[in-house]
């Protein structure tokens, strides 16, 4: 019983072993804001983690508020994409579903990238994601993303 | 009257959209409509109904930085009042996040014995498959009302864990005679996105076998015996929800220990497989064992298997359908023979807004 469960448990985790990359050029189009969140600069991988509810508060001590482009926004699957590796549906489903379990608070969704940057640069603590914004972004809220 | 009441519904609209409009308050609105056709194969009778199922009424609100509260009301069937459905509160906890994902939580919470009760709760929407696993209508301690330490997110594998001390299973939400807490302690990783495994270890002390709120056992929960029961539950989880495949095991061994009959074993092991060919498509498959030992006297003995074969299509995020045939036998360690056998087609509606 214990060997079988064991075998079922490596299967599992070989199973799941499965890449999500995205070109550089998606990477590209997008510029992430952040508002007193103590990091100038973050890998991808982190940024995907952040993005994913795995972190509720920064390094400053303010909580992580997300902020994406809801689905009428015309980036918004190059962020479903990047951040989640899914579709908008499948992004808002996610979302949808870990705000239920209760274990991690929704993030907010914006229409365009003026109403995210609005939003990032009034709220300490949020970080979002500007998809080919081509307008000023102030240099205190510019992350690079690496 | 009727003037108060849509004086009172607009005050609570205009307080919802002025949360709203604060972007602190998440509200939501989960249910589903079933319908059944089932063949019951010795007799040969056949039952075909529609069943309005649980309206869920959701509240999420950040209320500071550090504090939020979760509210799950739920409109469900009751037989024993005179419209047949009734309010629960599901859900009702504070959480106070006093270190980065370290948490407190206070209230009432769906225990965080295994992957289904932690993540699902009572939104249809959300399951895999139509029905839970067999064993929350058997000896899974669904709710608790207590006090929780959580952590989660951890390290390089995600590790989460959680450790409870509430009213058990004996419990209201009001009132627990004697002073017998629950206490359960669980952990989980995480250790690649979409995989998630888990283990668990539930203890709770029956002083006279009685069931109040927290369990969902009451057409199964032995009635005959009053006397006391060391409760002890054991759970491992394993979740995997990838792009194509999907695959979810809930394994659960429940020990129950009377002074009339010692030790007694019961289990439960459910397994889904799921295969999205395309984005909204998923055809399934699952099995479904369980097991009440012979010699327990917590729940009425029962030994069964379920298999069944499905395909869920999602309209979009928030609305999906199931249909799913599903086939009940008598399980091979069934020696009474007090199982009727039976053939099940159903189609659930779910949804949430």
């Amino acid at each position: 019983m214990a060997s079988n469960i064991i075998k079922y448990l490596i299967v599992m985790l070989v199973v799941s072993v499965s890449a999500h990359s995205f070109g550089q050029k998606e990477w590209d189009s997008i510029k992430v804001i952040g508002n007193n969140i103590g990091e100038k600069s973050m890998s991808q991988k982190s940024l995907i983690e952040v993005f994913r509810g795995q972190k509720n508060y920064w390094e400053t001590n303010e909580g992580v508020l997300l902020i994406l482009p809801s689905d009428k926004h015309p980036g918004a699957g190059i962020a479903s994409a990047i951040l989640y590796d899914m579709s908008i549906s499948e992004m808002q489903k996610f979302w949808l579903a870990m705000v239920f379990q209760g274990r991690t608070n929704p993030p907010v969704f914006e229409l365009n990238n003026a109403d995210i940057l609005t939003i990032v640069s009034e709220t300490p603590g949020a970080i979002g994601i500007l998809i080919n914004y081509q307008g000023q972004i102030p240099p205190e809220l510019l992350i690079n993303i690496q | 009257m009727t003037l108060a009441r849509l004086l009172t519904f607009l005050a609570l609209v205009s307080v919802s959209v002025i949360a709203s409009a604060q972007k602190k308050v998440q509200i939501n609105g989960f249910g589903h409509i079933e319908s059944h056709l089932e063949y019951f194969n010795e007799e040969e009778t056949i039952n075909s109904y529609f069943s309005l199922g649980e309206q869920d009424l959701f509240i999420n609100a950040i209320i500071n930085k550090r504090l939020s509260f979760l509210g799950e009301t739920v409109v469900k069937f009751d037989s024993e009042t005179a419209a047949n459905f009734a309010p629960s509160i599901e859900r009702a906890r504070f959480k106070y996040e006093y270190r980065n994902n370290h948490s407190i939580l206070l209230g009432k919470m769906h225990t965080p014995v295994n992957y289904w009760n932690d993540v699902y709760h009572h939104g249809r929407l959300f399951f895999p498959t139509i029905d839970r696993p067999q064993m929350f209508s058997y000896f899974l301690p669904v709710h608790t009302l207590g006090i929780r330490a959580q952590g989660q997110n951890l390290g390089k594998l995600n590790f989460g864990y959680d450790v409870q001390v509430g009213n058990g299973i004996e419990s209201s939400d009001v009132f627990d005679a004697g002073a017998n807490y629950s206490f359960l302690a669980a952990m989980h990783i995480k250790p690649q996105y979409g995989t998630r495994i888990g283990a668990s270890y539930y203890y709770d002390h029956l002083s006279t076998n009685s069931y109040g709120v927290h369990a969902h056992s009451h057409g199964s929960h032995n009635t005959e015996y009053r006397g006391p029961v060391d409760f002890q539950m054991i759970a491992v989880s394993i979740a995997r929800f990838e792009k194509k495949i999907e695959v979810l095991s809930e394994t659960a061994l429940n020990i129950t220990r009377t002074d009339t009959l010692g030790y007694a074993n019961s289990f439960n092991t459910y397994l889904y497989v799921g295969y999205n060919f395309k984005e909204n498509h998923t055809p399934y498959l699952m099995g479904d064992l369980l097991h009440i030992g012979e010699n327990d006297l917590h729940s009425d003995h029962a030994s069964k298997i379920k298999f069944s074969l499905g395909y869920k299509y999602e309209f979009d995020p928030f609305a999906n359908i199931k249909f799913q045939v599903e086939q009940y036998l008598s399980s091979p360690w069934n020696h009474h023979g007090d199982y009727t056998p039976k053939t099940e087609f159903k189609i659930q509606f779910s949804y949430g807004i």
